[in-house]
């Protein structure tokens, strides 16, 4: 029953997405290529005083993006700070500085890591205008980035790559609102509750009084997960019944964190004109993403003890309402999108299993990756890929007519190496200051040894790659950590955003070379499996030896 | 106590007296709320924490246009 259960999910997921890859894709590549603007665009475009006829060079829309993200970022500190006096707050009281910081960086990043219970620590107001907002606009400025990458490949000798303002205006009003819209219905007529009731006291079976939460879920989640985003409005995030309340929504959820990552190759081909282009990044995403859900699962299922083997399978911390599949298909695609959101917890998985979510992020979140930043990822991938190949086989190196030079690879480079070099060092000044050191392990570790390492690991890797889940059992509400994950998750966002968008105005400066003899295919199934082991060299040769330390070793015990 | 008594303390000039005498119920002054609020220094750290995490990408951004 249970492998029927399974099979039938991934049929239903495969399907879903297939029907939806060719519409959505082809849906983005119009948003970002009409020259028309929608009435509200324009009236918006006078507000802010934008001109959306003009483009910019690449330093100007970073400029854009890093202004957007700081004003958005101080927004919602003081939105915070300023809780108890607010509408709809519920009574609670202003949220503490460290934790504000901290959740300000992690929605604006597109992380979501909450340190906190959000049911019992944020307001509706602050819910709404504050994290659903960035829920909003973050992921639209990831989708912005990749397409101005894109945009990068696709020009000849041209100084601008877009507007920022209005790729993101696009992004939002046209995309990511109305699908939030039609999949907030689905999941309200589904179960899961939408109300400003706040809590109410219900008296249980047993006689006991309870407060039952309510508030603004359903329209929320949909967003949460549309924009890989993956902060949950309850704790539990989505193992509460009240944000995923059935098989059904756990499905659709998968859908909504899988649609745009898995459709934007699509985009990218129909926009470099070749859509065979987009197939061999769909396959490689496609590819990594099956082989780690297989291991997981099969992980999973395979746990060691005598309760596990009773139980046919390692059963603590799983969404016992739908079993081992859903629990590891749901962490899959949680942490190789950039979502974070967890239906089961996986510090409980077994320690192979709980190093698969780890090494998904590792990857660099490009399988099929958040939204926007997963395209622009296996993209910079493909740069290296190309090079490597190049070098190889002899051939110059050259990716859709773009010739792959020393800048370029000086910038892919430095592109792969930020985020493992911000997890990596702070996971190292966690346990090489002696005064954190022992904050850490007194107050955060709640498991002594491998597991703590992993634990600290796992925070680190999750904040720098902006996925935002957890290895639970660590107390990361510490000033500590508070900060040195805030300051991660925005490092690890802007400066990643910072070198892709220097590589699209260097492509984007380029005339195109014709292809000849010695061009390196990038559209067959050789180049295929070269990206793919690119990807995963890339990503054992960094990270090899902490896991070493963590789950292999914690594996082996 | 006789009404002529609490007729007495009722007068606001008489209780405004009172309650200075005992240093209880005085309006502060603007300048005094201002001096007893506590500086958000924690606040000040951290805003000026996030400007600066934004120059350094910024500073990172100007670094990578002269590779």
């Amino acid at each position: 029953m249970d492998v029927f259960f399974a099979i039938l999910q991934v049929a239903s997921l495969v399907l879903i997405l297939s029907l939806l890859y060719r519409p959505v894709g082809d849906y983005m590549a119009h948003i970002y290529t009409s020259r028309k603007d929608l009435k509200v665009e324009r009236g918006f475009y006078r507000v802010i005083g934008v001109d959306s006829s003009v483009e910019q060079t690449w330093q100007s829309y970073l400029r854009g993006v890093l202004a957007f993200s700081v004003v958005g970022l101080l927004f919602v500190y003081l939105l915070q700070r300023f809780q108890a006096v607010l509408p709809y707050s519920l009574g609670l009281p202003a949220v503490p500085e460290g934790l504000s910081f901290n959740t300000a960086a992690s929605f604006v990043a597109n992380t979501n890591w909450q340190s906190y219970s959000p049911d019992l620590t944020m307001g509706y107001t602050v819910q709404i205008a504050g994290l659903a907002v960035q829920n909003f606009v973050s992921a639209a400025v990831g989708i912005a980035i990749a397409i101005a990458l894109v945009r990068g490949f696709r020009r000849r000798e041209s100084a601008t790559i877009g507007n920022f303002w209005v790729d993101l205006t696009r992004g939002i009003l046209r995309l990511l609102l109305p699908v939030a819209v039609l999949g907030a219905v689905v999941l309200i007529a589904s179960g899961v509750i939408q109300n400003f009731n706040g809590f109410t006291e219900v008296t249980t079976l047993s006689g006991g009084i309870q407060n039952l939460p309510g508030g603004p879920v359903a329209s929320q989640e949909v967003i949460k997960n549309l924009g890989t985003n993956g902060g949950g409005f309850f704790n539990a995030n989505a193992a509460h019944p009240f944000e995923n309340p059935n098989a059904w929504t756990s499905l659709f959820q998968n859908v909504l964190m899988l649609m745009i990552p898995f459709a934007l190759p699509r985009t990218f081909g129909r926009l470099v004109g070749n859509h065979k282009q987009g197939y061999a990044i769909l396959a490689v995403m496609g590819t990594i993403f099956v082989a780690s859900l297989t291991f997981l699962t099969l992980c999973e299922l395979n746990g060691a003890g005598t309760a596990p083997q009773l139980a046919g399978g390692a059963m603590e911390g799983k969404e016992q309402r739908f079993g081992i599949f859903a629990s590891t298909l749901f962490g899959s695609t949680s942490t190789l999108t950039s979502t974070g959101a967890v239906n089961s917890m996986h510090d409980s998985y077994t320690s192979l299993g709980g190093m698969m979510p780890m090494i998904n992020m590792m990857l660099g979140e490009v399988a099929p990756g958040g939204v926007g930043s997963g395209l622009y990822g296996m993209l910079v991938l493909a740069i290296i890929a190309v090079f490597v190949g190049g070098l190889l086989v002899g051939r110059t190196p050259e990716y859709l007519g773009k010739k792959i030079g020393p800048k370029e690879i000086k910038l892919a480079s430095l592109y792969i190496l930020v985020t493992p070099t911000i997890a990596l060092l702070g996971m190292a000044l966690s346990f090489a200051i002696p005064a954190v050191r022992a904050d850490v392990e007194s107050t955060s570790i709640w498991n002594a040894g491998t597991h703590g390492l992993s634990e600290v690991l796992y925070a680190f890797v999750s904040a720098s790659n902006n996925n935002g889940s957890a290895f639970a059992g660590l107390t990361a509400n510490t000033p500590w950590f508070n900060t040195a994950l805030g300051v991660a998750m925005l490092l690890g966002r802007f400066i990643p955003i910072v070198l892709v968008l220097a590589l699209a105005g260097s492509l984007a400066a380029q005339d195109k070379t014709p292809a000849t003899s010695g061009t390196l295919p990038t559209h067959r199934p050789q180049f295929v499996g070269l990206l793919i082991g690119v990807t995963v060299i890339i990503t054992a040769l960094t990270y090899f030896p902490v896991l070493a330390l963590g789950p292999l070793a914690e594996g082996l015990q | 106590m006789d009404t002529v008594r609490a007729r007495f303390l009722a007068n606001p000039r008489v209780s405004n007296r009172m309650s200075c005498r005992y240093g209880t119920h005085v309006p502060p002054s603007g300048r005094v709320v201002l001096l007893q609020m506590e500086l958000p220094v924690l606040d000040i750290v951290y805003v000026l924490g996030v400007i600066a995490v934004f120059a350094l990408v910024g500073v990172i951004g100007w670094g990578v246009e002269k590779l």
